[in-house]
């Protein structure tokens, strides 16, 4: 068996150019897979967490210019007296820094009620808990993106500038980071005044609940946009009718199904731009892996019509194809996990995700392809007789 | 009894299909210990058949076939491959080698399925390298040599078992007429160690060295 092992490398060293392309292949025939499993993903995943939150539900009241800078007192007793509101809480987008780094860090602070119908899947610890009324620090989330900065379940001093480039004014509190977002992320970017791109992919930042106890006496202008749910009887399309025929003085009002669908709208294009690109290159990598795999094993049929006309049995010969296939099939697997681990900690999230089921993904399809076009070739020689192949090449 | 002993071997390809081909018909043979055979025939005659069969690279479809009283026809495929890795030296038409491959590597080969230890399979390969002249060009590549020289390494290769049968196929085929002679001498001499030797040629000249000349016509021996 030793010896055999040894004549099959010995095989993949006298053609190691065919080899080296063919591990090639492979290997980019993996990337490529994970690269458009994970464009797809990212939308469908995206999609679904808006869906699956309970904000799908409500409508995002975005205040015009002067009443964004209040703090909002006077839209709240304008909504109150609507009637058939059930909830709404505020959402505000603030920039912060820990003392220790000058890292400036995009802070998004929300009434408790939004983020409960928010919640977003993470990697570590929990999100916000109704009963977590503390009144000497504030709970927050951070983003996948600023894992390396903060460290669960601790207390730190944050610094925030509720108007940040436009006073120098600031409030120091008292934060814990109680969970860790999953990379593969969405939240409501409130920075711009385009609603369209409101909803942003990969959230870099952190999230805190608005904290009464705490931040109440700092003036904090946290009243960028409202979100506002019915009564459980009501349709929320008609409460979004009736807030912007009562309430166009003040803002403006759009359902968050509508948002989510504006987001699809403006990032399918280039998703779909990406996605065809990748869907390209992976046709083309396992094509031609396919393909090559075929003609590689193929050509070794004279060399194994020879090991048989030299003392081996036409099974052992094809046992040496299998064997030597598998040689050449690990090589790629191990470099491509490899590879797809190192470039995923230098390539920003937004242009390359994967997560081992991606890569088990991309791993198994290349496998299936491999496999297939293995067994097909080894069959087909298999059928042949050796003196079938010795006479039609001597 | 003779050492190889065919019985009525007939041989059909693609048997019930209209391509159906009676390649050999009843062919019944007796070789000796020690003979040197030359099979001569015109072509699409059979000669490579019943050198294949003889071989054990292919099997008859019908008839017996027997070397040393054992009927080669009820074994099985494991058997088989040992008789052809330890019984017979085969050199096929136009050398049959890896041309990829340095000479001591094509020589190897049957000693990668035989019982032979991993550090004895260099020198073993080397020493028939030897025996058949060309120790020199022991790691060179097969493409890089005349045709001369691979028979030789063709013929190396069909030796490095110590088989009793020594088989070729057209052995002198593309070769010229002096490279031709050598390599009959040196078949010569593994006869005279006492190998059957058994080879198929068109050369006239070349079969009547042998000790024995049989004529095959559309699959069936003619005479002697
Ligand atoms: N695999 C095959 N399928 C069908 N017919 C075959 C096959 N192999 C050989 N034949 C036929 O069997 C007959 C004998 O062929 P064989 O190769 O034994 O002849 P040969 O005497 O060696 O001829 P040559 O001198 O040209 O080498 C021929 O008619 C040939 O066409
Ligand atoms: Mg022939």
């Amino acid at each position: 068996m030793f010896k055999l092992i040894l004549l099959i490398i010995k095989d993949i060293f006298s053609k190691k150019y065919v080899y080296i392309f063919l591990t090639a292949q492979l290997f980019i025939a993996i990337i490529a897979l994970n690269f458009s499993i994970a464009i797809f993903n990212s939308v469908f995943y995206l999609k679904h967490l808006v869906n699956e939150s309970g904000v799908i539900q409500g409508t995002y009241f975005y205040p015009n210019i002067k009443y964004s800078q209040s703090d909002g007192a006077e839209i709240k007793e304008k909504l109150s007296q609507l009637g058939g509101i059930g909830e709404y809480g505020s959402v505000n987008e603030l920039y912060g820094k820990l003392n220790s780094d000058n890292t400036i860090i995009k802070t998004l602070v929300a009434d408790k009620i939004v983020l409960n119908k928010s919640k977003l899947p993470l990697v570590k610890g929990n999100w916000f808990n109704t009963s977590l009324e503390e009144s000497n620090y504030i709970p927050i989330i951070i983003s996948y993106s600023l894992r390396n900065l903060f460290e669960l379940n601790t207390k730190y001093v944050y610094r925030i500038f509720p108007d940040y480039g436009g006073s120098d004014s600031y409030y120091d509190i008292t934060i814990k980071v109680i969970g860790i977002l999953n990379k593969n992320n969405y939240a409501f970017d409130l920075s711009g005044s385009n609603l369209e791109t409101m909803i942003k992919k990969n959230y870099d930042g952190i999230i805190m609940p608005f904290n009464e106890n705490i931040m109440s006496g700092y003036s904090m202008k946290y009243n960028r946009g409202v979100f506002i749910f019915p009564q459980s009887n009501m349709s929320i399309q008609n409460i979004e009718a009736k807030i912007n025929e009562n309430l166009a003085s003040y803002g403006e009002s759009v359902l968050v199904k509508n948002l989510l669908k504006q987001y699809e709208d403006a990032k399918m294009q280039i998703m779909f731009l990406t996605a065809s690109l990748g869907i390209l290159v992976l046709i083309i990598s396992t094509a031609g892996l396919g393909g090559n795999n075929m003609l590689s094993i193929l050509a070794n049929e004279k060399k194994y019509a020879l090991y048989y006309m030299c003392g081996a049995t036409w099974s052992k010969c094809i046992m040496m194809t299998i064997i030597k296939d598998l040689i050449i099939l690990s090589i790629p697997l191990v470099l491509s996990c490899g590879f797809i681990e190192i470039i995923s900690r230098f390539i920003p999230q937004e242009l390359f995700t994967t997560n081992i089921i991606y890569l088990i993904m991309s791993i198994s399809i290349c496998l299936v392809i491999f496999l297939i076009t293995s067994v097909g070739s080894i069959l087909s020689i298999y059928k042949k007789s050796p003196v079938s192949i010795i006479r039609k090449w001597v | 009894m003779s050492y190889i002993s065919l019985e009525q071997i007939d041989k059909k390809y693609n048997i019930n299909t209209a391509a159906e081909v009676h390649a050999l018909r009843g062919v019944s043979l007796e070789i000796n210990k020690g003979q040197f055979v030359s099979i001569v025939g015109p072509s699409g005659s059979g000669k490579s058949t019943l050198l294949h069969i003889i071989g054990c690279i292919d099997t008859a479809t019908g008839g017996r076939y027997m070397i040393q009283d054992k009927d080669l026809s009820q074994i099985n495929n494991k058997e088989l491959a040992e008789i052809r890795n330890k019984k017979i030296g085969f050199v096929l038409q136009e050398f049959g080698l890896i041309l990829n491959n340095t000479s001591i590597d094509n020589v190897s080969i049957p000693l990668m399925f035989s019982k032979t230890k991993l550090k004895d399979i260099k020198n073993k390969a080397y020493d028939t390298l030897k025996k058949v002249g060309i120790e020199d060009l022991a790691y060179k590549k097969v493409n890089q040599l005349s045709g001369g020289q691979r028979q030789r390494v063709a013929i190396a290769r069909a030796l490095i078992n110590d088989p009793q049968i020594i088989l070729a196929d057209e052995p002198t085929g593309s070769l010229d007429q002096n490279t031709s002679m050598d390599i009959i001498k040196l078949l010569m001499e593994l006869n005279e160690d006492g190998r059957t030797v058994i080879i198929v040629t068109h050369n006239i000249e070349i079969a009547q060295m042998c000790d024995r000349i049989v004529t095959i016509k559309d699959g069936m021996i003619m005479g002697e």
